[in-house]
């Protein structure tokens, strides 16, 4: 269970976040959605201690993982903790192999036995990236670099998956393909996610509950089926 | 010709030695540590007073590997030092901070040498014979052989352990991507830390090869230094093999340009800027460097 508890960031005199206040349920898909600029990207990087809070906490299962008062747990310690991120633009390393990608994901891992079992999912699971598994990662097409972005941080097995706009720049059908994928590893590994998406009405149609961001607030936020149906979601968001 | 080309190599292997710690903290910083030069210049001193020390006790052959092992450890260790209290803090400056921190240490370093060693300079007193080998018309001298073994062997090291190992991968990935490697689970203040520590021990090791032929002396990493960086510039900053391409051309060049054009010896070190700025007018980033342009 995640739980982001009234929290503000700010850059410099820019507030981004105010006072934000969100959950994730055990075996949930959360989407948050929201125009460009709203503030998702920052709330993602707080989460991981990208960015420093200067309001509010964050729990992980009723753990307290950040806050303004006590001492943080670095970024790089956010992965053992079971909290992956996906980040805006895939980040994958485009000068190192797929197979290499696969193995930074697994950098958290000390067991070999574990890593090779998990290597083995994650080709199962994406065929086409044991496939192209010995050519430099940057020169695979977007949809599979955004699959080897997600192969790569699953390796460490995360409870809580965080993905920044998988979709963007992808053909509407790469798009359906990693859409899909995420509901599978939800309901297979039971891995909460928190997908945040500018395609609002894909993103509605594949989590259970969605959160609305304007200017760094939540707005609205309900069941996804709801807010698909909502007026001035259908509005704002889903073009009429 | 072919001796030219065995001597340019030897002295390049030094450069190429030396470089790859400015390419290798550049990958992961992003920033030219100016004091790399200074910093083997310590090591090479510990190693001397090592040396000189334990040859009177035990095999020098013996007490030659033990200095080497000292220099290197002093100079990791210095590096270690120096990241942590003039590096570290400045991180997130505007990128002119960390550059004069580095110059500045730069200075001191080669001014406390002067005064903790003098500034007369001094040499490894080598027991062991240096009589030239003949191998038909081929030259070689006894400290060529070391140089060069000794180097390459650690270049060879250095490319499989970037390549295969655990940390040689994170390094990598931090150069490229350190938010992304941090979201992996890499600790990116460990591996510059290990960064720092693999460069300035190559460089120590550079140090003490160069000064068998020549001397020890405090400036000796200043002119070193430069020539190194300007090897790892040539190469392409940043990169790995680009730095030990960029050291052993700069070498070979050096060579020719006194012994087949005539360059009179006093102006040997101008070949290095020439190619310098020859290369970078016809590649700005170095002739393996990547395409983007990266601002010092
Ligand atoms: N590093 C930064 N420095 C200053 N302002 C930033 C930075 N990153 C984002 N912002 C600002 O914060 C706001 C929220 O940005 P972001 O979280 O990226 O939005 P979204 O992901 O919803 O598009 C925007 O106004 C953006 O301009
Ligand atoms: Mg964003």
């Amino acid at each position: 269970m995640l739980l982001v508890k009234h929290i503000s960031v700010h850059y410099g005199k820019l507030q981004a976040l105010k006072d934000v206040t969100l959950l994730i349920k055990p075996h949930e898909i959360v989407s948050l959605i929201g125009a460009n600029g709203a503030g998702k990207t920052t709330l993602l990087r707080a989460i991981v201690g990208l960015e420093n809070l200067s309001k509010g906490d964050i729990l992980l299962d009723d753990k307290p993982i950040r806050s303004t008062s006590f001492e943080q747990v670095p970024t790089h310690r956010m992965i053992e903790k079971g909290v992956g991120l996906v980040p805006e633009g895939r980040g994958i390393f485009s000068d190192m192999t797929v197979v290499e990608n696969i193995d930074m994901g697994a950098y958290s891992l000390r067991d070999q036995y574990k890593i090779h079992q998990q290597k083995k999912k994650m080709f199962d699971r994406f065929p086409i990236l044991f496939e192209r598994r010995e050519q430099k990662a940057g020169s695979l097409s977007g949809g599979e670099q955004q699959m080897l972005a997600i192969a790569r941080t699953l390796m460490a097995s995360p409870r809580l998956l965080l993905l920044d706009e998988p979709g963007l720049g992808l053909a509407p059908i790469m798009v359906k393909q990693v859409m899909d994928i995420i509901s599978e590893i939800n309901k297979e590994d039971g891995v909460m996610i928190l997908l945040v998406e500018q395609n609002t009405h894909i993103a509605l149609r594949h989590s259970h509950r969605g959160y609305v961001m304007e200017n760094g607030k939540i707005v609205l936020s309900d069941e996804s089926s709801a807010l698909l149906t909502d007026p001035e979601i259908k509005k704002a968001y889903l073009g009429g | 010709m072919l001796q030219h080309l065995l001597n340019g190599f030897t002295v390049g292997s030094i450069y190429a030695l030396v470089a790859l710690g400015y390419t290798l903290v550049y990958g992961v910083l992003k920033f030219i540590n100016f004091a790399h030069g200074d910093v083997l210049m310590i090591g090479t001193y510990i190693a001397l007073i090592v040396f000189n020390f334990l040859r009177t006790f035990i095999e020098p052959s013996i007490a030659f590997i033990i200095a080497i092992l000292a220099g290197m450890a002093s100079s990791a260790l210095l590096a270690v030092l120096i990241e942590r209290v003039a590096y570290r803090p400045l991180r997130h400056a505007p990128r002119l901070a960390p550059l004069l921190s580095a110059i500045g240490l730069s200075v001191i370093l080669s001014n406390t040498a002067a005064l903790i060693f003098g500034t007369k300079s001094q040499r490894f007193e080598m027991p062991f014979n240096n009589t030239p080998i003949h191998w038909g018309n081929l030259v070689v001298t006894p400290y060529q052989g070391l140089i060069l073994l000794t180097s390459l062997t650690m270049m060879v090291l250095l490319h499989f352990f970037i390549k295969m190992t655990r940390t040689g991968k994170a390094m990598r990935a931090v150069s490229e991507k350190p938010m992304v490697a941090q979201l992996m689970g890499i600790d990116t203040d460990r591996i510059i830390r290990f960064t720092f520590i693999l460069g300035s021990a190559l460089g120590a090791v550079a140090g003490i090869l160069v000064s068998l032929d020549y001397k020890v002396y405090p400036t000796l990493g200043s002119l070193i230094g430069l020539k190194a960086f300007i090897a790892a510039v040539i190469g392409g900053i940043g990169n790995i093999s680009g730095a030990m391409l960029g050291g052993i051309l700069l070498g070979v060049l050096e060579t020719y340009g006194v012994a087949v054009l005539g360059i009179p010896v006093g102006y040997k070190d101008s070949v290095a800027f020439v190619l310098l700025i020859i290369i970078l007018l016809w590649r700005p980033s170095g002739i393996l460097g990547s395409n983007k342009r990266e601002k010092i």
